[in-house]
């Protein structure tokens, strides 16, 4: 049996269509999971009683278990305490939910490089510790933690292919869905091999603009 | 005295821990007046002008500025703010901001002023700190000593009635230090009321109105310059000029 290359041609429409679910539920995922990860380390931040230790559980919740059992979690679990989410809503909760949990951490590595004294140069200027957040402490930390946070990104895009265990019609669960009627598994697990790694590649392109961008200020 | 004063300070202290860092601290200053702080190295003259702005809390007595009443409430604390300014040793600029950004931030987000107006304001400040050209730098872009121009421009930006500055010359270049202290001295110039703590005694001679020595968290000596200079009441004094200028 040769690499059949005509037959994927066949399939690229479904394969298309599975990309396009990848990249909204990935794309809408690194946002969320972004503000979460902008949120959680600013309660940390400021030490707000109660949700600080709620933040501290959350974050280990997520670090210590499978991704899959949070999957499976949210799309069997919940619906039994009668939160029942689509199938798209189950995956874009999961895959923010878990790469959140590393945007706080990632995100608190930048906020702990942010200087004392600029918080206090913002104090002296009477903006609030919230504005002080906003304007200084976030972009300054956003620089220092982006490459981690990309990764973060790249992870959670690689284990958007988790989502077709539930049944989201996503990139993997297209090709594993093909294989089963018409067995061409080299063809297509070669074809999404390629498509993720040109993902991941694009996914890294624009984070080194982003970086360019956010390092100008800090060169000679 | 004719006039109230901009800066009352009415028996301060102030614990770190147990360490008593300030010890029963008066101190009042009228508008337009020019202070210099010195005093050895540990002697709480930080502590002071850093319990003007509210950077450090204090335990008891009474501290009032422009008016307003220092107290806990966030109100207070942030009506303070707005009428003193505050230059650091090391500057603090915001690094990913440009220049004028960094001037222009607290008129947008503390006064509401909108960008084209608090820009033009930066623009005014820069101009007569003499660095308006470096407007669209970044921080990183400057030597100290035109970093330092920015942060009195920065904090000249609120308008403030009182500036405060802690060392502003003592992280800079010798070559630099110069340009800063001839910007302080047109700052003093144009009637703004000033606490300097510094050990530049040349810019106490030709600016301060008053020389306040301090040691062991307390004010020892309080004089006109010329005074302190050549008769020093308290041994300390004399041992920390003798150590000083040479
Ligand atoms: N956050 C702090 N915790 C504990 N002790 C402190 C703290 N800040 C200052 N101190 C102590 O308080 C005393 C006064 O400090 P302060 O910084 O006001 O001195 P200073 O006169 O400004 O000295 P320098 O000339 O070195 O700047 C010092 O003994 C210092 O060790
Ligand atoms: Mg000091």
């Amino acid at each position: 049996m040769s690499f059949d290359f005509d037959y994927l041609l066949t399939q690229w429409p479904a394969l298309l269509d599975g990309l396009w679910m990848t990249l909204q539920v990935s794309a809408l995922s690194i946002l969320l999971s972004l503000l979460i990860g902008v949120l959680g380390a600013g309660i940390k931040l400021f030490r707000l009683p109660g949700l600080t230790q709620l933040v501290a559980l959350y974050v280990e919740l997520i670090r210590n278990t499978p991704i899959l059992v949070q999957l499976f979690f949210i799309f069997y679990g919940l619906p039994a305490v009668g939160l029942k989410l689509s199938l798209y809503w189950s995956g874009v909760l999961c895959l923010s939910l878990w790469a959140g949990a590393y945007q706080i951490e990632n995100l608190r590595g930048g906020l702990a490089t942010v200087d004392k004294g600029l918080r206090e140069a913002g104090a002296a200027l009477s903006l609030s510790s919230r504005q002080f957040f906003r304007l200084i402490a976030i972009p300054i930390a956003f620089r220092v933690s982006l490459p981690a946070m990309l990764n973060t990104a790249i992870s959670l895009l690689k284990n958007s292919a988790y989502l077709q265990t539930i049944g989201l019609a996503e990139l993997t669960f297209v090709a594993v869905d093909r294989i089963a009627t018409d067995f061409r598994a080299i063809e297509m697990f070669t074809a999404i091999c390629v498509i993720y790694l040109a993902l991941v590649a694009v996914l890294a392109l624009l984070a080194g603009r982003l970086e360019a961008h956010l390092q100008r200020p800090f060169q000679q | 005295m004719p006039d109230t004063p901009i800066v009352r300070i009415d028996g301060l202290n102030k614990w770190y821990g147990p360490f008593h860092a300030l010890k029963d601290v008066s101190l009042q200053v009228a508008a337009g007046e020019r202070l210099v702080i010195c005093g050895p190295s540990g002697s709480g003259k930080s502590t002071l002008i850093r319990c003007i702005n509210a950077l450090e809390p204090f335990l008891n007595g009474r501290l009032e500025v422009a008016g307003i009443r220092l107290d806990e409430r966030p109100a207070s604390i942030s009506r303070v703010r707005e009428h003193v300014g505050m230059v650091f040793q090391h500057f603090h600029l915001f690094p990913h901001m440009s220049v004028a950004d960094n001037c222009a931030l607290a008129p947008v987000h503390v006064l509401g002023l909108d960008r084209r107006t608090a820009r033009e304001r930066a623009m005014r400040q820069l101009a007569k700190l003499r660095i308006a050209d470096k407007a669209d730098r970044y921080p990183a872009q400057l030597s100290g000593g035109q970093q330092q121009r920015v942060a009195i421009a920065r904090a000249l930006c609120l308008e403030p009635k009182v500036m405060l500055f802690d060392e502003p010359t003592s992280a800079l270049d010798p070559e630099m230090v110069g340009e800063v202290l001839d910007s302080m001295v047109t700052l003093a110039e144009s009637g703004m009321t000033m606490l300097v703590v510094t050990h530049e005694m040349g810019f106490a001679r030709q600016v301060a109105d008053r020389v306040v020595f301090m040691d062991g968290g307390a004010i020892v000596e309080s004089a006109v310059p010329e005074h302190f200079f050549a008769h020093a009441r308290s041994e300390r004094a004399q041992q920390f000029l003798s150590k000083i200028i040479h």
